[in-house]
């Protein structure tokens, strides 16, 4: 795997020319030799087996999620009635959509929602 | 996963180095390395190199080389994540989010475990302010690498950040109990001050305060953690542990009027004497402290508050304190204590005139006698103190005698402006900023207010020349002004341009705050991965917090609004194209005055000939500059952002559609400033134009919501009224529907007729001068026959005491410049004439002589 962290090495960089004509500006010079570059502190291992409470935690709700969209996805709704929406309330197809689906389909629901907002 | 066209391990190592190179931003050498690999004749198309060198040449400012390489390297090895990954750093670095993000899924499609790759989505959906996302990318990478630090806190933040603090809390207690702390840990400092900021917002101060009493030894931020001690115990009233956080804050800092009024919350003290009592003993204590002899004044009264307030003055007048008004300004909420101060320093005045003393006592006392600048002060506080009061007459006598007393004190030419800006003459106002200015030209406070005075009278070249005294040398100061997003003086530009119709030069300086804001947004991403470093996580939500509301600042709001209206008005009347117009006027001219035309032509070619020669030297200078100046970003390893699209005047006011562009104005007031009346009104009026009638009354709904009263809302009510009668004809039955009901159960007074809204909107409004003229203009607008009942309603609203400089101002563009009460007879306007001359004598266009 060609991964970006590897071992440091010693590059002699030919940037050096330039560095007495920045005297006057050492500050800003030195935030440019700022890189994003760090060593990452290890934990100990203890904590691993305690982070997996979180991770379960974690995939639970990721899964929760997706059976509501499931659930959603289910409503039957008319892509005319999308259109009537967007171009009534110039709201996005995806915000459309949404309101429709959380109003089983109902376009005059679905219109009274987006007004109440 | 291995990469799908691997190199062997010689060309593998210097490919590893290439990255390194990378990372440390030495990019020459790492140019020098991708050139070893491509010269080999084998890898001359290896992928994953060319997208390296793509991103190397990228760096140093190569951006179309940058694109070719990266593009061609993807085309070889579509399979790579190493190349998507690039291709979405090089969108990245063009502020192509949304292109990013999807390279970096393709990316993560070839080796969905890629830790780099997670951060940098990371990265650019927390900047994209998708929460949800963030979160689903932390617990990704908090699976990976349980074991790293910024996983636990940016976990921790993801949930935060979505209010799930229970859940965040938990994690920054187990993270907090593996960690093993150091002596003066700074980090783990700013760790626990955030872990309690999670508590807090929690709502579970009783918890948040005991983390507190439990921690506070290795925090070392004192002063935080006593002010938060002291804030939650009040709150959960421990009265008795808060008073003695507070008298030792008091003790740090005498002089912070929150720990004052804090501590008298926490002993419970309301009545004035007793709270007088307890300044007076503090001031014993602490005799060099402002504010126990500030703050009594807001609750003495009557006699007390005058033997205080006298010893307040006289102290300060002594002493010559310019900010003196200002500090006792929200004392003029009372009007008895207005009556006291005025009567006070009245005396004063005829005191130290004859006596030099500030009062009879002062000199019977054997008092020595005050400074003589004691009166010129007390003059400077007379002229600020009518001022207030809108008393521009008594005010000018003040600051003119006091101009005679000293006539080189700064301080008292800014007053003498700033009264005439609040009488309505801009111009005298200017003038004596101006006079102002010229005492000290190397004080960059009274330059700025000069040119900000300038820009209200609309003289914008002359505000130009101003600051161009202190903006850099060989760039025009509009241009530098610019770049230092110096926003004040690019919104009054905005609205000088505005109110001088040249609309395109208006839009110009709109487009470029709105810059500023985008750039401010953008600034953040470097703040992503160094304060989850340097752990200030405080400021880091702090500054997430601010950047996802920034455009409700009132500098948005104000370039946006004048943006808004500026559109507006070109779709309601769209500018001809300037070379047709000139032809269309041709066809009906006689000769000779066809003759003169062309003389007056020639003459105006030869000059703006000799315009255009010194147009095009300054260009060249400025390109001159340009070009030095990408020469020092090139020089600096940092190429300048994406170059956007010249701003250009003529171009903006000829936009094909005005209404789409000043929607992308309104859209972030309709997020953001949603609670201020004026974003939903412009709301009504944008869409109004565009017949969008569900648009318009969901406006109207939250005006409705925010100020029902409100007259401009209003008139909106009642050209919605007539609007949806006939709407309601033509509707299908799903309008219908949405309509009928809105209206029954969000806004009945829609039910009624539009003489009938305006009936009772008087009739409940009579002592309200902006009512009474909105109402006069709907008058006239339902029926010609209205014009008297009109006229009557205006003329009663300069008998109200609430008629003020603006409501005169709008009655009379009603009046005299829009021409909205139809043609008035000579009695009439005569008539108002006096009306506003005599209210308003100092502005200038009501002048008899100007009408």
């Amino acid at each position: 795997m060609a991964s970006v962290e590897v071992e440091v090495e010693e590059l002699n960089g030919d940037d050096q020319q330039d560095k007495k004509q920045k005297k006057h500006n050492s500050g800003a010079a030195d935030l440019e030799r700022v890189t994003d570059f760090q060593e990452e502190a290890e934990l100990s291992n203890a904590i691993a087996n305690a982070a997996q409470l979180f991770v379960e935690k974690g995939n639970r709700e990721a899964e929760a999620k997706l059976a509501k969209e499931v659930e959603l996805q289910k409503i039957h709704i008319k892509k005319a009635d999308i259109d009537r929406i967007v171009l009534e309330l110039e709201v996005t197809t995806s915000i459309a959509e949404k309101a429709l689906r959380e109003n089983k389909g109902d376009i005059v629901e679905a219109l009274k929602f987006l007004l109440r907002d | 996963m291995p990469s799908s066209d691997p190199l062997p391990p010689k060309e593998n190592a210097i490919f590893r180095k290439i990255l390194k190179c990378y990372e440390m931003k030495q990019y020459k050498n790492g140019l020098k390395l991708s050139k070893q690999i491509l010269t080999n004749p084998k890898y001359t198309e290896h992928g994953e190199t060319l997208a390296m060198k793509g991103l190397t040449l990228n760096c140093l400012g190569r951006k179309e080389e940058a694109y070719d390489h990266v593009r061609r390297g993807l085309r070889n090895d579509l399979r790579s994540h190493v190349c998507w990954h690039v291709y979405g750093l090089l969108q990245r670095s063009d502020k192509k989010y949304d292109e990013a993000i999807k390279c970096y899924r393709n990316a993560l499609k070839w080796e969905k475990d890629n830790i780099q790759i997670l951060r940098d989505l990371s990265l650019l959906q927390i900047q994209m302010g998708d929460l949800e996302g963030y979160r689903e990318t932390r617990h990704q990478l908090f699976k990976l690498r349980p074991s790293q630090h910024a996983s636990w806190i940016g976990f921790a933040m993801s949930y935060h950040l979505l209010n799930d603090f229970e859940m965040a809390n938990s994690i920054l207690e187990t993270f907090r109990t593996s960690q093993s702390v150091e002596s003066f840990d700074y980090k783990h400092s700013e760790f626990l001050l955030y872990q309690n900021q999670v508590i807090q917002e929690s709502g579970d101060l009783d918890k948040a305060f005991k983390h507190l009493e439990e921690h506070q030894g290795q925090i070392l931020d004192k002063i935080a953690v006593k002010e938060t001690m002291g804030k939650i115990s009040l709150k959960l009233k421990y009265f008795d542990k808060t008073v003695s956080i507070f008298m030792d804050l008091i003790r740090r800092n005498p002089d912070n009027s929150e720990y004052f009024k804090l501590y008298l919350e926490a002993r419970q003290i309301t009545d004035a004497e007793s709270i007088i009592n307890f300044y007076n003993e503090m001031s014993k204590e602490y005799p060099s402290s402002l504010c126990v002899k500030r703050l009594p004044l807001d609750v003495a009264t009557g006699n007390v508050f005058e033997e205080l307030i006298t010893e307040y003055l006289k102290r300060n007048l002594r002493k010559g304190v310019p900010p003196l008004f200002v500090n006792i300004r929200s004392l003029y909420r009372d009007s008895q204590k207005v009556a006291t101060i005025e009567k006070l320093t009245l005396e004063f005045v005829a005191n130290l005139n004859s006596t030099g003393h500030f009062t009879k006592d002062d000199s019977s006392n054997g008092i020595p006698q005050e400074p003589a600048s004691a009166l010129l002060w007390t003059y400077y506080y007379l002229a600020q103190h009518y001022d207030y009061l809108k008393n521009t007459v008594k005010a000018l006598e003040y600051v003119n005698l006091a101009i005679e007393h000293t006539p080189t004190l700064i301080e008292l030419f800014v007053i003498k402006g700033k009264i005439y800006k609040h009488a309505g003459d801009v111009e005298e106002a200017y003038k004596w900023l101006d006079e102002a200015q010229s005492l000290d030209t190397a004080d960059r406070y009274i330059n700025s207010k000069c040119a900000k005075y300038m820009l209200r009278a609309n003289k914008i070249k002359e505000a130009e020349e101003m600051c161009a005294k202190f903006t850099r040398d060989g760039v025009s100061a509009m241009e530098n002004l610019n770049e230092m997003q110096c926003m004040w003086f690019q919104t009054e530009s905005a609205m000088a341009y505005q109110r001088m119709n040249q609309l395109g030069e208006a839009l110009k300086k709109c487009h470029e705050i709105e810059r500023h804001f985008s750039e401010i947004i953008e600034d953040q991403f470097d703040f992503h991965t160094y304060c989850v470093r340097k752990m200030t996580l405080r400021s880091y939500v702090d500054l997430l917090r601010l950047e996802t509301r920034l455009r409700d600042h009132p500098f948005y709001f104000k370039a946006a609004k004048c943006a808004i209206e500026v559109y507006i008005k070109l779709f309601d009347e769209p500018l001809k194209e300037s070379s047709t117009a000139e032809e269309a006027n041709l066809e009906n001219l006689s000769p000779a005055e066809l003759k003169k035309m062309r003389n007056k032509q020639r003459k105006a070619k030869k000059k703006a000939e000799v315009e255009s020669a010194q147009a095009a030297k300054a260009e060249k200078k400025k390109e001159q500059y340009n070009k030095s100046k990408q020469q020092q970003n090139q020089d600096n390893g940092d190429p300048e952002a994406p170059l956007l699209d010249e701003l250009i005047p003529e171009k903006l006011e000829r936009t094909e559609d005005p209404l789409g562009k000043a929607i992308e104005f309104l859209k972030p007031l309709q997020l953001l400033s949603k609670n201020l009346i004026e974003t939903h009104l412009m709301t009504f009026e944008v869409y109004s134009r565009k017949n969008k009638i569900l648009i318009m009354l969901k406006a109207l709904k939250k005006a409705y919501a925010i100020d029902p009263e409100s007259a401009a809302l209003h008139k909106c009510l009642i050209k919605f009224t007539k609007l949806l009668e006939q709407t309601l004809k033509d509707a299908d039955e799903i309008m219908k529907q949405v309509l009928l009901h809105e209206i029954t159960n969000e806004l009945p007074i829609l039910q009624k007729k539009p003489v009938e809204i305006n009936e009772d909107f008087l009739s409940r409004h009579k002592h309200r001068a902006d009512a009474l003229i909105a109402a006069a203009e709907i008058y006239y607008d339902q029926s010609d026959d209205n014009q008297s009942k009109a006229i009557d309603l205006l003329k009663s609203a300069f008998k109200l005491g609430d008629m003020s400089l603006e409501h005169a101002l709008l009655a009379y563009n009603l009046l005299f410049v829009e021409g909205k009460l139809g043609e008035l007879n000579q009695e009439v306007k005569l008539e108002f004439k006096k009306l506003f001359n005599d209210k308003y004598p100092f502005v200038p266009c009501f002048k008899l002589e100007s009408l």
